[in-house]
C-alpha cells in the first residue's frame, strides 16, 4: 500500500514519522535519535555532512555550516528577516537571481529551498531504511504563520529531495491532531512551542474536523540555542577567563566543545539537580600543557541564567491570548526546551493550569504530520483535516484599506465573489490588487498579483458595477477575475505562489540531486572494494615466497609466478586511482590469484 | 635443530620484545626479535614484527639498530674516511612517554649538530624557539630554517667525510633517529646525488639484473640505505643495502621476495643477504604425481584469473557532481627565502626519506609561487604518503573507537587541545572517518593524532 510519512522539518531539529499497525511512532536515525539536527555542512574536501555529524562542527568549520535555513525559505531578500540573518549567521547569505535569499557554501551557492532538501533528503531515507520501501509522498509541517512562498518554498524543497508533498500542514495543528489521536475533540488550545532556534504560541479551535487558527505570534530568534549561549558565554567563559586570564572563545575547537557540553548539561538538569560538566585538554598553553575545564552547574544556576528568556515568553502567550478572545481549554507543549522544570512552571502559572504531557514535545508535530500522511491513504474520517487557506485573500480598495473576499482558514476548494464600484467621475479602467493578510491597512498584506480592468462605460461613481471574484481550487491555485457586470467585460489573472524559484531551476536542482546521490553510492563501492584488494593483496604478500619457490622449477609454474605477479601489479595500481570497475575487476583477480596460492599451499603442506 | 631451550627462549624473548614495544622501546624491542631470529631463523612471528616495524615505521631494521649501538659507543665495522666529530650521546625517549612527551629539542639539537659534524665544524647552531603548538612539519621546517647557509652538499665539499653523504642522521616521523649508510654512495664518482636534477628524483628506477647485483656484491659495493619503503618492505640486511628510494613497489617486492625466499642463501637465515646474489633459486623439484596435482590447479587459478581480468564492457560512468578541491596548507616561509634553494633542501631531505622535512619545504616554496608544478606533485605525494602511513597505524577507519583508558589515567597523557577535541568526538558509534571529517584540522593532523592516541592505547 502507498505510504506517506510525515516530516516535522523545523529550524533546528527535524523528525519523520509514520503509522505502523494503527500507532504513529517516530523513526530513528542511524545513530539511535529520534530527531536529526537541520544542519547542512559542506566539510573541507567537499564532502556533504547532515544532521548529527555537521552539527558536531558547526564552530569549527563555521562558515560552511549552514543551520536555521527555515528563517529563510520562501523569504525575498530585502525583508527584515533576512537582513537580521545576514547579520548575524556566520555562513555567507547573498541576493539569488529572483530577489531571493541563497547561500553559499564553498564554491557554491545554493538555493534555501536546495539546503531544506538536503535535510529532507535525509528524512526520506531515515523512512526508506526503516520501512524497506521506497518512500515518494510525504506531509511536512510549517509554522502557522508561513506565507504562501514560504510554504510553496517548502514544497520545492521536498520537490528537489524527490518527495511529493501532498499537503502542508501548520505545526500547531498536527500537535493538536497527536494529541487528538482517536479522540474526538471540540475545544480551543494553546500550543506553546519552544524549539531549538524560535518560539511560536497559537491558539486553536477544533471543532467538526476543522483546526481553525485564532491567533499566532512568536520570536524567531528566540530558543534552546540562546539558553545553551548564556550557559557557554555569561558562565563557563567568564569563569574559566577568571581562574586562567584565557578566553575559550578565541579557540573554535573549545567554543565547539562548549556548546555541546552545555546543551548536554542543560538537558540532564532536567531531571537532575546538578550535573558536571568537563572538559580535559580545553586548550593548550605553551610547552606540553593542556588545562581542563570542570565546573558543576546546578539547576538553580541555570534557571538564574536563564529566566528572562522564558518570561519574553510569557509575555508574547499574554498578548496572543488576549488577541484570541477565548478561554483556553489545554495547553499542548511543544519543542524539547519545554522540558525544562522552570518552563513547565512558568507556563502552569501563566495559564493557571497543568499542560499536556502524553506526548513527547520533540515528537509531537512529527507524530501529528504523520497520522495526516496515513489519513491521507487510509481517508479515515475524523482525522483528516479540511485543507484551509492560512491567510485571509481580498484586495485593495480606495483609501489604501483591505477587503477579504475569502477570510482565513476558509476550507478549500471554494469561491467567493463581490460587487466594486468605481471611485472617480468617468473612470474607465481600475486596477486589481491580489493581497493576502490579516492586517486592515493593504500596504502591510503580502501582494500576490495585480491587473487591469479596461473599457469600462463613463460613468458617475459610483455608478459602474464590477464584481471581483476568488477561487481557490482543490491544489490552492487562487484565480481572481474582475467582470463589468453592465457590458460583461472581464479581466483575469491566476496566481501561483511563488519560491523565488523558477521550474527549469528546479527541475535541474532536482536532477544534480539524484547525481550526487549516485555519487555517494559510487563512493561507497570504491571503498569496499579497495578495503577487499588492499587484504587480499596483504595475503598474497605473506604466501607468494613459498608458492614461488615451488613453482619455479616448473614451466607452467614461472607462468603462474609471472601471471601472479602481473596481477598483484595491476591491482597495486587499480589501488591509485578511483576507478571502481577497475578495482572490482583487480578484487576478483587477486581473490582468484590468492585462491590459486592457497590450494598450492595446501597441496605442498 | 631448535632444542626446547631454544625455543621457550625465543617464546620469551618474542613476549619481552612485544611488551617493550609497548612501552616505546623500539631498540630493546627489536634487539629482543632479532635475538629470537638467531635462535630460531625461520621464526615466523619475529620475521612479521620487524616486517611490521619496518612497514610502519619506515625504518630498516639494522640500520636503526645499528645506529642506536654506535651513539650508545658500540664500535661499528664500517671505516670512515675520516675520524667522525664527537657526537653527543642520543638519549632515548621515557618508556611510556607519549609522543607529546618527547624532548624536541634536545633530539633536535643533536640532528643538527650531527649535520654539522659532516663539514668537520663541531658547533652546532643555535636553534630558535620552538613552537609547541607546531605539528611535525612545522618543527621540521622550522629547524631547517636555523641550519645556516653553505652546509656542506656534496662530499667534496664534506672533504670526503663518511657522514657527508647524504642528510646524515634524520629523525623519521616516530621521532626516530635513522642512520644512512656511512659508505660512499653508488653513484659515479663525478655526480653528486644532492644535485640530481629533478626528473631524476622522479624517474622510476630499473632493478638491476641479478649480474649486476653479483658484481656489486662481488666488490663490496654498497650504496646509502636510508629505505624509506612502503608497504611490502623488507627486513634487508646492513652488509647489503641498497638505494631502494627511487625503485617501484614491484620491482623492490620482486627483489626482497628473491632474496628473502632463497632457502640456500648463506647460512641458510632469510635475514642473510649474503652472496651467491639472487639468481636461479633452488627451486624444488616437482615430480610425479605431486607435479601433476600442482600443474591443475594452477592451470584451473590461471583460467579463473583470466576471466576475472577479462574487462567488462564499461559501464558509464554518472558524471559527477563538482566538488572543491582539498585546500592546502602552507606554511610561512622564512623571510627573503629563495624558492629554488627551497627546492633543492626539498629534494635533499625526500633523497633522505624524510618526507616530513621535504613537505614543510615544499609548502614554503608553494607560499611563494602557487603554481611551481614540480612543487604541487611533490606536495601531494608526499602528503599522500605520511596520510597513508598513519590510516595505516589507525586500521579500518570505518570503525568507531571508543575510549579504552580510565579517565584518570587520560588526564595524565600530555595531550595538546587538538587531541582534547578528537578525544571529545569519539562516542562508540562514530568512525574514525566522520571524526576526521568534522576535526577541522588537515588530513594529516587529524590521522597523525588519531594514530598516536591508538597506538598509546588511549582509544581503540
Amino acid at each position: 500500500m502507498e505510504r506517506i510519512i510525515g516530516i516535522d522539518l523545523g529550524t533546528t531539529n527535524s523528525c519523520v514519522a509514520i503509522v505502523e499497525s494503527g500507532q504513529p511512532v517516530v523513526l530513528p536515525n542511524k545513530g539511535g535519535y529520534k530527531t536529526t539536527p537541520s544542519v547542512v555542512a559542506i566539510s573541507e574536501n567537499g564532502k556533504r555532512l547532515v544532521g548529527q555529524i555537521a552539527k558536531r562542527q558547526a564552530i569549527t568549520n563555521a562558515t560552511n555550516t549552514v543551520f536555521a535555513a527555515k528563517r529563510l525559505i520562501g523569504r525575498r531578500w530585502n525583508s527584515p528577516a533576512v537582513r537580521t540573518m545576514v547579520d548575524t549567521m556566520p555562513y555567507t547569505i547573498v541576493e539569488g537571481p529572483n530577489g531571493d535569499p541563497r547561500i553559499k557554501l564553498r564554491d557554491r551557492v545554493y538555493s534555501v529551498a536546495e539546503i531544506s532538501s538536503i535535510i529532507l533528503q535525509e528524512m526520506k531515507l531515515i523512512a526508506e531504511e526503516y520501512t524497506g520501501e521506497r518512500i515518494e509522498k510525504a506531509v511536512i509541517t510549517v509554522p502557522a504563520y508561513f506565507n504562501d512562498a514560504q510554504r510553496q518554498a517548502t514544497k520545492d524543497a521536498g520537490r528537489i529531495a524527490g518527495l511529493d508533498v501532498v499537503r502542508i500542514i501548520n505545526e500547531p495543528t498536527a500537535a493538536a491532531l497527536a494529541y487528538g489521536y482517536g479522540k474526538t475533540l471540540d475545544k480551543t488550545i494553546a500550543v506553546y512551542d519552544l524549539g531549538g532556534g524560535t518560539f511560536d504560541i497559537s491558539i486553536l479551535q477544533i471543532s467538526n474536523g476543522v483546526f481553525e487558527v485564532l491567533a499566532t505570534a512568536g520570536d524567531t530568534f528566540l530558543g534552546g540555542d540562546d539558553f545553551d549561549g548564556r550557559i557557554v558565554m555569561d558562565w563557563l567563559v567568564l569563569e574559566f577567563a577568571r581562574e586562567h586570564q584565557i578566553d575559550l572563545r578565541r579557540d573554535k575547537m573549545a567554543l565547539q566543545r562548549l556548546r555541546d557540553a552545555a546543551e548536554k548539561a542543560k538537558i540532564e538538569l532536567s531531571s537532575a539537580r546538578e550535573t558536571e560538566i568537563n572538559l580535559p585538554f580545553i586548550i593548550s598553553t605553551g610547552g606540553s600543557d593542556a588545562l581542563h575545564l570542570q565546573k558543576v552547574l546546578t539547576r538553580d544556576k541555570l534557571e538564574s541564567l536563564t529566566v528572562d528568556l522564558v518570561e519574553r515568553t510569557i509575555r508574547i502567550c499574554k498578548k496572543t491570548i488576549e488577541e484570541a478572545g477565548e478561554p483556553i481549554d489545554d495547553i499542548v507543549l511543544v519543542g524539547g526546551m519545554t522540558r525544562m522544570p522552570l518552563v513547565q512552571q512558568k507556563v502552569r502559572e501563566f495559564f493557571g493550569k497543568d499542560p499536556l504531557k502524553g506526548v513527547h514535545p520533540d515528537e509531537v508535530v512529527g507524530l501529528g504530520a504523520g497520522i495526516q500522511g496515513a489519513a491521507l491513504v487510509e481517508d479515515t474520517q475524523g482525522v483528516l483535516l479540511l485543507d484551509v487557506t492560512p491567510h485571509s485573500l481580498g484586495i485593495m480598495i480606495a483609501g489604501g484599506l483591505f477587503s477579504v473576499l475569502i477570510p482565513q482558514n476558509t476550507t478549500v476548494p471554494t469561491c467567493k465573489s463581490h460587487v466594486f464600484t468605481t471611485i472617480k467621475d468617468n473612470q474607465t479602467s481600475v486596477k486589481i490588487l491580489v493581497l493576502q493578510g490579516e492586517s486592515e491597512r493593504a500596504e502591510e498584506n503580502e501582494l500576490l498579483g495585480e491587473f487591469i480592468l479596461t473599457g469600462l462605460r463613463a460613468a458617475p461613481r459610483g455608478v459602474v458595477e464590477i464584481e471581483v471574484s476568488f477561487d481557490i481550487n482543490a491544489d490552492g491555485i487562487v484565480s481572481v477575475s474582475a467582470k463589468d457586470l453592465e457590458t460583461g467585460k472581464r479581466q483575469a489573472i491566476t496566481v501561483t505562489a511563488t519560491s523565488g524559484l523558477s521550474e527549469d531551476e528546479l527541475k535541474h536542482m532536482m536532477e544534480e540531486n539524484r547525481e550526487y546521490l549516485v555519487d555517494v553510492k559510487t563512493s561507497e563501492e570504491l571503498e569496499l572494494q579497495r578495503v577487499a584488494v588492499q587484504r587480499a593483496l596483504m595475503e598474497i604478500d605473506k604466501i607468494f615466497p613459498r608458492v614461488r619457490a615451488v613453482l619455479e622449477g616448473s614451466d607452467f609454474g614461472l607462468d603462474a609466478v609471472r601471471k601472479a605477479e602481473g596481477v598483484v601489479e595491476r591491482a597495486r595500481k587499480a589501488l591509485e586511482g578511483n576507478d571502481v570497475t577497475a578495482l572490482k575487476t583487480s578484487n576478483d583477480a587477486v581473490g582468484k590469484t590468492l585462491n590459486m596460492f592457497k590450494g598450492v599451499v595446501q597441496k605442498i603442506g | 635443530m631448535p632444542t626446547p631451550e631454544s625455543e621457550q627462549r625465543a617464546r620469551a624473548l618474542l613476549e619481552q620484545g612485544a611488551s617493550l614495544y609497548e612501552e616505546g622501546r623500539l631498540y630493546d624491542a627489536l634487539s629482543c626479535w632479532k635475538q629470537v631470529l638467531a635462535l630460531e631463523p625461520g621464526n615466523e612471528i619475529a620475521t612479521e614484527y620487524l616486517r611490521f616495524i619496518e612497514e610502519n615505521f619506515q625504518i630498516e631494521v639494522d640500520a636503526f639498530i645499528e645506529h642506536h649501538e654506535r651513539a650508545e659507543g658500540v664500535t661499528t665495522s664500517k671505516a670512515t674516511a675520516s675520524p667522525p666529530a664527537a657526537r653527543p650521546a642520543l638519549t632515548e625517549p621515557d618508556p611510556g612517554a607519549s609522543y607529546e612527551e618527547l624532548d624536541w629539542s634536545e633530539i633536535l639539537e643533536d640532528s643538527v649538530t650531527l649535520e654539522r659534524g659532516m663539514g668537520g665544524n663541531p658547533s652546532p647552531p643555535v636553534l630558535p624557539p620552538l613552537d609547541d603548538n607546531a605539528g611535525d612539519e612545522d618543527f621540521f621546517a622550522q629547524l631547517d630554517a636555523a641550519l645556516p647557509t653553505g652546509a656542506p652538499t656534496t662530499q667534496a665539499q664534506a672533504g670526503g667525510s663518511a657522514l657527508a653523504w647524504g642528510a646524515g642522521d634524520v629523525l623519521n616521523d616516530s621521532g626516530v633517529m635513522m642512520s644512512t649508510s656511512t659508505s660512499p654512495p653508488e653513484l659515479l664518482p663525478e655526480s653528486d646525488p644532492l644535485e640530481l636534477p629533478w626528473s631524476e628524483f622522479a624517474a622510476p628506477y630499473t632493478a638491476p639484473t641479478s649480474a649486476e647485483v653479483s658484481s656489486g656484491e662481488r666488490e663490496g659495493r654498497s650504496s646509502a640505505s636510508g629505505v624509506r619503503r612502503t608497504s611490502g618492505a623488507r627486513v634487508v640486511s646492513g652488509a647489503r643495502r641498497r638505494d631502494l628510494t627511487e625503485m617501484g613497489d614491484a620491482s623492490i617486492q620482486r627483489m626482497l621476495d628473491e632474496e628473502l625466499s632463497d632457502p640456500a642463501a648463506g647460512d641458510g637465515s632469510p635475514l642473510d643477504l649474503s652472496p651467491p646474489a639472487v639468481v636461479a633459486r633452488g627451486a624444488q623439484p616437482l615430480d610425479g604425481q605431486a607435479s601433476r596435482d600442482l600443474e591443475a590447479i594452477i592451470r584451473a587459478g590461471m583460467r579463473e584469473i583470466a576471466r576475472a581480468e577479462t574487462p567488462a564492457p564499461e559501464a558509464a560512468k554518472p558524471p559527477r557532481s563538482a566538488t572543491s578541491e582539498r585546500r592546502l596548507l602552507f606554511s610561512a616561509p622564512p623571510q627573503g627565502a629563495d624558492p629554488d634553494a627551497l627546492m633543492v633542501q626539498a629534494r635533499r631531505a625526500n633523497a633522505a626519506g624524510d618526507f616530513t622535512s621535504s613537505l614543510a619545504l615544499v609548502e614554503q616554496v608553494l607560499s611563494l609561487e602557487p603554481e611551481q608544478a614540480e612543487a604541487r606533485r611533490f606536495m601531494s605525494e608526499n602528503t599522500a604518503r605520511l596520510t597513508s602511513m598513519y590510516r595505516s597505524r589507525i586500521g579500518a577507519l570505518d570503525r568507531s573507537p571508543r575510549i579504552r583508558m580510565r579517565a584518570q589515567d587520560i588526564m595524565w597523557q600530555a595531550l595538546d587541545h587538538r587531541a582534547g577535541f578528537l578525544l571529545s568526538q569519539v562516542d562508540g558509534r562514530t568512525t574514525f572517518d566522520e571524526i576526521i571529517e568534522i576535526s577541522g584540522l588537515s588530513e594529516l593532523d587529524a590521522t597523525r593524532i588519531l594514530a598516536r592516541l591508538v597506538e598509546h592505547g588511549v582509544i581503540g
